[in-house]
Formats: structure tokens, C-alpha cells, sequence
């Protein structure tokens, strides 16, 4: 079956055709008994999902929600205060130092010739032979 | 947009009036149901989430300015709780709870109301192994009824995408069912 065909034939469960598409759907279903057969089937399977649909909770479902909306809220312990005092603090701090380390950065390496990551962190000459001074059995 | 009657529930409910609100969730909680189950099928954590929909409603009933229904709202809250929620659990341990009472009413068009039930159970269950963007769209569009508009709204996707993704869903959803059940609906 062609599949825009069958393409179409969904689409039409679900929008108004043009009349073209109208009519090129009708001619097709006028010549193919697959098709015909598919959109009864498409049909069907429509009404059944919907039917089949379960539209309720178990019973007491309105009681269950009002008595949450008509809780009051808990209570936060002191750790969850000291936590969220402490983000809060900290938020404004780390918004300060990446402010402040980006302009540090773009300062050094507009006015700064030959910068390396080794003079940053003063590691050029630096290797495990000297950082871990093992003594050789 | 809504109605007078929602406006004036929703003015009450704000002014904390609960039984307003509770009035609110009466309402709206078979589309909530429906949207939750829907998504996450039969489990443990259904009616948390359900409820956590009217919480977080009820405690953003300040910012609500009314630019779409209570329901859509309400959806769009119950969709995105329950995609984390599958996201969170990475669908590893569902726990079908017994006593769940299903609401078979509209089953007369079938002769046979346990066949009614196996179909629907079936359907159910194809529904449960699609990915969760095309479950979405099946809740919204098939079970919730939202037109295409409000789904790619509520979904925050172009028109165009969920026309796409509901053919797919459909072509998937029969696959499943045939695949699984052997099943042919008529």
C-alpha cells in the first residue's frame, strides 16, 4: 500500500483535508480494499482506545488531594535552614569571584606577553623525579 | 477559554475558599485520571501523581492568568509529571495494583461485555509499549479529546509533528496489537 496513502488516510481522522487530498483519498479508497478495510480497522481502534480509557482514581481521590492542599507546610529542620542560608550566601559569592577571576584573566592576557600555563603555575620544571624524591633501593 | 462558572470557582479557590477548589477537583480529575493512567498504565505511584497535579495547581492558582481551560492546564501539568515520572523510573518496575475499578460503561457497543473488557484491556496494554511521545499524543489527542491545536500547544510541537507522530502511533499501536495479540479490531 502506498504509504502516503495511508498517511493521508490517518491525517484524515484528524484534519479536514484539502480538496485535493479529499479527492485523491477517495479515489484510493474507491479502488483498494486494503485501504478500505485499514480505515474501518483505524476507526475502530480509535473508539476503542477512547472507550477504553479509565477516567477516574480510586474512590476518595478529591478528600486524598484537599487533605495535602489543607496541610500545612512542614517544617524545615535547622540543617535545611543552615543549608539554604549557606547556598544563598554562597550564590552571591561564586557570581563576585567569577566576575572578578574574568577580568583578572582578560587583564593578563591583553598586557601580558608570553603567558604559559607553566608560568601561571610555576610548574615548567617540574616532574615526578623531583616531587616525589623516592630513594632507590 | 473558560467558563463563567470556572471563572468564578477559580476566583473563590483563589481567595482560598477549598471547597472551591475541591469543587475544581471533581471536576477535572477523570481528565487527569485518564491522562495519568493513560501515560504511566495501572501502577503504584498513579494516584501521587494525580494528586501532585491538583498540589502544584492549587499552589500556582496566583500565576494562573486564564490564557487556556482549567483542563488544559491541568493536563499539561499531569503530562509533564508523568513523562518524569517514566523518565525517573526508566519504566523498569511496573507494579499493577489490584482494586482498581475501571469504568466500563460505554462498553454497550460491544454484544459481550467481558470481550469489551479483553479488547479494551489489550489496547490498553499495546498503549503502554509505545514510546512516551507517542503515548502522549494518544492520550491527548484519542482519549483526552484535545483537537490537534491544543495537543501540539499542550506539547509545545508544530501541527505538522503531531499529525506525523499520531499516524506512527496508530500504525504502531495496531502493530503491537497484532504482534501480541494475534488481534485484528473491527
Amino acid at each position: 500500500m502506498d504509504k502516503r496513502i495511508r498517511k493521508l488516510l490517518y491525517r484524515s481522522f484528524d484534519e479536514d483535508l484539502a480538496p485535493k487530498e479529499k479527492a485523491r483519498l477517495s479515489k484510493a479508497l474507491a479502488g483498494s480494499e486494503e485501504l478500505r478495510r485499514l480505515r474501518e480497522e483505524a476507526g475502530s481502534l480509535r473508539r476503542t482506545v477512547r472507550e477504553g480509557a479509565v477516567r477516574s482514581f480510586r474512590p476518595g481521590f478529591s478528600d486524598r488531594v484537599m487533605a495535602r492542599v489543607e496541610a500545612p507546610p512542614p517544617a524545615e529542620s535547622g540543617a535545611e535552614q543552615l543549608t539554604k542560608a549557606f547556598q544563598w550566601v554562597f550564590r552571591r559569592f561564586v557570581v563576585v569571584a567569577l566576575l572578578v577571576l574574568t577580568v583578572l584573566l582578560t587583564y593578563n592576557l591583553t598586557h601580558t606577553r608570553g603567558i604559559s600555563a607553566g608560568d601561571v603555575y610555576y610548574i615548567s620544571d617540574l616532574g615526578f623525579g623531583k616531587i616525589l624524591p623516592l630513594p632507590l633501593l | 477559554m473558560m467558563s463563567l462558572d470556572e471563572q468564578e470557582k477559580l476566583s473563590k479557590a483563589r481567595d482560598g475558599d477549598h471547597a472551591a477548589f475541591k469543587e475544581i477537583v471533581e471536576k477535572h480529575q477523570g481528565q487527569v485520571a485518564a491522562t495519568v493512567i493513560g501515560i504511566l498504565g495501572f501502577c503504584a505511584e498513579v494516584d501521587d501523581i494525580g494528586q501532585e497535579t491538583f498540589v502544584q495547581f492549587y499552589r500556582s492558582l496566583h500565576r494562573f492568568r486564564g490564557d487556556s481551560s482549567i483542563g488544559t492546564y491541568l493536563t499539561r501539568i499531569a503530562i509533564n509529571l508523568s513523562l518524569n515520572e517514566l523518565k525517573r523510573r526508566g519504566r523498569r518496575d511496573k507494579v499493577f495494583i489490584a482494586g482498581f475499578h475501571d469504568d466500563l460503561g460505554s462498553a454497550a457497543a460491544y454484544e459481550d461485555r467481558e470481550m469489551a473488557n479483553d479488547i479494551k484491556d489489550m489496547v490498553r496494554r499495546g498503549i503502554e509499549k509505545l514510546e512516551p511521545e507517542l503515548k502522549a499524543l494518544i492520550v491527548l489527542r484519542l482519549i483526552n479529546g484535545f483537537t490537534t491545536q491544543e495537543t501540539a500547544g499542550i506539547l509545545r510541537l508544530p501541527v505538522g509533528t503531531v499529525l506525523s507522530r499520531l499516524a506512527r502511533a496508530q500504525t504502531k499501536l495496531r502493530d503491537i496489537l497484532r504482534e501480541t495479540h494475534d488481534f485484528n479490531i473491527q
